[in-house]
C-alpha cells in the first residue's frame, strides 16, 4: 500500500517508523527541508519538499497513485485542504486528516475527507475512561455513544457481595450481561450471586452507567 | 441603509485585517454596510481607522465560535482574506456550506488550488491574475485576456 505523508512534524516521524515496519510504502511532504532529510536519512523515505497545498507538488508526489493521502499538520486549513486536493484533483482513494479542534471533524468529513481523527476528542475520552476507572471500572460506549458497556469489580468489601443477582436493584435501562470469575466467563441468572474477585460486565444507557457502578462497586456499611 | 437599523442579510463580516482585509473594511463600511473584522492579532485590528464604524473581534476566523459572534447566521456577505490561503479556503467553505451564506468571497493567490471549492457557492479571487490583467490593460489597452 502506498501512503503519502503530509506536513506535520514528530507525528509524521513515528508514522513513518510505525507504517515502515508495516511494510507499507510511505512517501512524505513537508515545508521543513531539513526535516525531510533526517527523515529521508532515518527511515530511507521518499521526501518531498515543498508545500503540500501545492497541486504540483501532490503531482510531483504522485499522489494520484497513491492509496491514502494523510494530512498530519498542526493547521487545520492546511490539512483539510490537503484532503481536498486530493481528492477532487487526484482522486486519491482515502484521505485522512488529524483535526486539532474537534469541531471540525464533523464538518471535514462532510466535506469528503474520508477519515478524520481529533487529537482533542481522543484525549477528552481517554480522560473521562479514566476518569470512570477512578470507581475501578473499565467503560466503553457502543452505538454511538448510547449504550455503555462497563466492567465493575466486585471485591469483598462490596455491598452486593454474595447478594443473588435479582435482589439487586439496579436501573430499570441496565442488565449484568456477563460475569467474569476465575478467567471463566460466565452468563448469569437470576439466582447467581456474585462473590469477590467477580467481575460484572454491565449493558446500560449511557445515563445508567454511573448509578449502575455506584451500586455494584459500593462499600458495605459498616 | 444604516438608517433603516441593522437589517438581516445585509452585513458583511471580513476576515483577515492585514493591507487588504483594511481597505476592504474601509471601503465598505464607508459605503454605509455594516462590516465585522476578524483577526487574530488584536494589533492588526487597532490598525482600522477609528474614523469608520467597524466592528472587531479578536480570534481564529476558521473557528465557528469566533464566526458565530461575528454575527455569521445572519450575514450575507463573507470575505476571507487572510494571508493564509488554506484558511481563506477553509473559512468560505464553512461560510457556503455550513451557513449558507449567499455571498462568499475568498481570497487565493495560487489559482490551481480553486480546485478545492469546485461545486461550492464560492466566489475566488487572485490578486495576481487581476493584476496581470490591469498590467495588459493599462500597457496595452489589450483585451483582458485570461490569464493562466
Amino acid at each position: 500500500m502506498n501512503i503519502l505523508l503530509v506536513g506535520g512534524r514528530q507525528r509524521t516521524r513515528l508514522l513513518t517508523r510505525a507504517l515502515k515496519a508495516r511494510d507499507y510504502h510511505v512517501r512524505v511532504i513537508n515545508e521543513d527541508f531539513d526535516w525531510c532529510k533526517t527523515l529521508a536519512d532515518e527511515y530511507e523515505v521518499e521526501t518531498v519538499c515543498g508545500d503540500g497545498t501545492d497541486p504540483s507538488l501532490l503531482k510531483e508526489a504522485a499522489a494520484d497513485k497513491m492509496d491514502m493521502v494523510a494530512a498530519l499538520d498542526a493547521r487545520d486549513a492546511f490539512n483539510l485542504l490537503v484532503c481536498e486536493i486530493a481528492k477532487k484533483q487526484f482522486h486519491t482513494k482515502k484521505t485522512f486528516a488529524i483535526v486539532n479542534d474537534p469541531k471540525n471533524e464533523a464538518f471535514f468529513e462532510d466535506l469528503g475527507v474520508d477519515k478524520c481523527v481529533s487529537v482533542t476528542r481522543f484525549l477528552a475520552d481517554m480522560i473521562e475512561q479514566e476518569a470512570i476507572a477512578d470507581n475501578i471500572c473499565k467503560y466503553l460506549p457502543v452505538a454511538d455513544g448510547r449504550v455503555a458497556v462497563c466492567e465493575v469489580p466486585i471485591n469483598s468489601e462490596s455491598a452486593v457481595l454474595n447478594s443473588k443477582l435479582w435482589e439487586i436493584a439496579l436501573p430499570a435501562q441496565s442488565i449484568i450481561g456477563c460475569i467474569i470469575r476465575d478467567g471463566q466467563t460466565l452468563i448469569p441468572q437470576g439466582n447467581t450471586q456474585l462473590k469477590a474477585g467477580d467481575h460484572a460486565v454491565v449493558l446500560s444507557s449511557v445515563e445508567s452507567a454511573d448509578e449502575v457502578t455506584a451500586i455494584l462497586s459500593g462499600k458495605k456499611k459498616k | 441603509m444604516r438608517f433603516f437599523g441593522r437589517e438581516k442579510d445585509e452585513s458583511v463580516i471580513i476576515i483577515g485585517c492585514g493591507r487588504l482585509g483594511r481597505s476592504l473594511a474601509c471601503a465598505m463600511s464607508g459605503q454605509g454596510q455594516d462590516v465585522t473584522v476578524i483577526d487574530r492579532d488584536e494589533n492588526a485590528l487597532k490598525r482600522l481607522p477609528s474614523s469608520y464604524r467597524v466592528s472587531v473581534i479578536a480570534g481564529d476566523g476558521t473557528d465557528t465560535d469566533i464566526l458565530e459572534l461575528a454575527g455569521i447566521r445572519n450575514a450575507g456577505s463573507l470575505i476571507a482574506a487572510t494571508g493564509d490561503e488554506a484558511a481563506n479556503i477553509m473559512i468560505a467553505q464553512i461560510a457556503s456550506r455550513h451557513y449558507q451564506i449567499k455571498n462568499v468571497l475568498a481570497y487565493i493567490d495560487d489559482m490551481s488550488k480553486t480546485v478545492s471549492c469546485q461545486g461550492m457557492n464560492i466566489i475566488t479571487v487572485c490578486p495576481t491574475v487581476l493584476s496581470v490583467n490591469e498590467a495588459q490593460r493599462v500597457l496595452f489597452h489589450a483585451k483582458e485576456e485570461k490569464a493562466v
